[in-house]
């Protein structure tokens, strides 16, 4: 195989990449909570996945194809600057990959679970230092929204990056009982 | 139960084949062309540049017989979102636009009115609406195969390089073509849990926790289906002797004409344009 990417690698990063589409264009990827904004994402959870399952530069793709394609999607017009919408995105599937293969040793669980904090952290703080660096927000606007969104949609991406990667790791090994 | 006819919602940008001159541009140009007006709009700091620069995409638009309020369409959702950046930017205007040469319009209430953040919201808006109009041009006037090849050809150079151009256009490709499924596949699953009586209402907003689980037997078998699709497909590629896209030979071949090289150079040209002149 003269490319880094096999044929495994190109498929599951199609198939996050859809998942992230699909997410965001049905709405399904908006889970409601009490913050101004009205709902935290779980959009960006593909790209962790990515990372964590098929690696980093699998991780850095299907983020920036969520980061295209919320770029495409006009319903939220900040993210109509690439800069803000792209270029970040590209950073949570490669932190998620490093923060699953340096806390590895900690266990699945562990591992896992401080992947999705890490790229959920990634993708609040970049995209929000973005439109802070890009001057359409303040520093303190967005320091706000920041941690009242951020923190429960950190919750909420553990709650569901960390049974599908168990439940797909099981099918992986074929083992049929429960390790939770 | 409409709000679960997931189908017709996943079109970014719907195909208008209307047989323009445009249409008939290799999608090589026109891909050339949108990222050079984008980074255009995106980087151009004049609210007047930005202004022409839009005046330019609707004549595009109109040349290209795309109906305006079709190309517009995606705006009506966007605009509370606007207003509330707007309201905020006037609220936070000495923190967000300030330097020399900014004064106070009028203070109404609690909103600074300074001229710096009246030019900092317009700036917004237009170019705003100048990406809008570009990202409609692009899909209605390029359909996603074409899109998918244009892609291939133009990443194809960095093969040799060693960067893995052909993979990752092959990766967008397949992307377009997973999309409806999973969202066939997502509407299914919907359907399903709701008819063994799952709540995905559940909780309201304060029980978020409740309700993200609650999401839990949508999204595994939501994930764990699309990850089996992925698997079942690489197989199927590396069965047919996929082995990577060196060397990779096309049935359909593009064509360049001089339209598409004036298209590329004109797009070019007005970008830099944009950025470097300060109205």
């Amino acid at each position: 195989m003269s490319s880094s990417l096999s044929a495994r690698k190109i498929t599951v990063a199609a198939a996050l990449s859809a998942i992230a589409v699909v997410l965001g264009a049905t709405q399904l990827g908006f889970i409601p909570v009490p913050t101004p904004a009205g709902h935290a994402t779980i959009m960006h959870i593909p790209a962790i996945l990515g990372g964590i399952l098929e690696g980093p530069v699998v991780g850095v793709i299907v983020g920036g194809i969520f980061g295209i394609y919320s770029f495409l999607d006009a319903s939220t017009p900040i993210f109509k600057d690439p800069l803000v919408a792209i270029l970040p995105r590209l950073f949570i599937g490669l932190f998620a990959y490093y923060a699953y293969a340096w806390t590895k040793r900690w266990g699945e669980v562990a591992a896992v679970t401080f992947s999705a904090i890490i790229g959920t952290l990634t993708n609040t703080v970049f995209v929000l230092g973005m439109i802070v660096i890009r001057g359409y927000l303040d520093g303190k606007t967005a320091l706000a929204v920041g941690i009242t969104h951020g923190i429960p949609e950190i919750v909420v991406a553990v709650i569901i990056t960390l049974p599908v990667v168990l439940a797909w790791k099981r099918i992986e090994t074929g083992r049929g009982k429960s390790k939770l | 139960m409409n709000e679960f006819e997931f189908l017709r919602r996943v079109n970014i940008g719907i195909y208008l084949p209307t047989g323009s001159w445009m249409h008939r541009l290799d999608p090589r140009a026109k891909l050339l062309s949108f990222l050079f007006l984008v980074a255009g709009a995106t980087f151009a700091p004049s609210v007047v540049v930005n202004l022409l620069l839009l005046s330019f995409v609707v004549l595009l638009i109109a040349s290209a017989r795309i109906p305006l309020k079709f190309a517009f369409a995606g705006i009506r959702p966007a605009i509370p979102f606007l207003v509330a950046i707007a309201l905020l930017d006037l609220l936070f205007a000495p923190s967000v636009a300030s330097g020399p040469g900014c004064f106070l319009v009028r203070q109404l209430w609690v909103f600074s009115v300074t001229n710096c953040v009246l030019n900092l919201i317009a700036l917004i808006f237009i170019r705003f609406g100048t990406l809008i109009l570009l990202t409609s041009l692009l899909t209605s006037t390029t359909s996603t195969a074409e899109m998918g090849l244009g892609m291939e050809n133009l990443l194809s150079p960095l093969n040799s390089i060693g960067f893995p151009g052909y993979e990752l256009a092959l990766i967008f490709s397949l992307t377009f073509r997973f999309v409806p499924s999973f969202a066939l596949e997502a509407e299914r699953l919907v359907k399903a849990q709701l008819a063994r009586g799952a709540d995905f209402g559940e909780g309201g907003r304060w029980k978020f926790v409740r309700r993200a689980k609650a999401m839990l037997p949508l999204m595994v078998p939501f994930f764990l289906m699309a990850l089996q699709k992925a698997e079942v497909m690489a197989l199927a590629m590396e069965a047919r002797g996929f082995v990577g896209g060196k060397g990779r030979t096309h049935y359909r071949v593009l064509h360049f004409r001089l339209i598409d090289g004036l298209a590329i150079v004109v797009s070019f040209i007005v970008s830099i344009l944009a950025v470097l002149i300060r109205l």
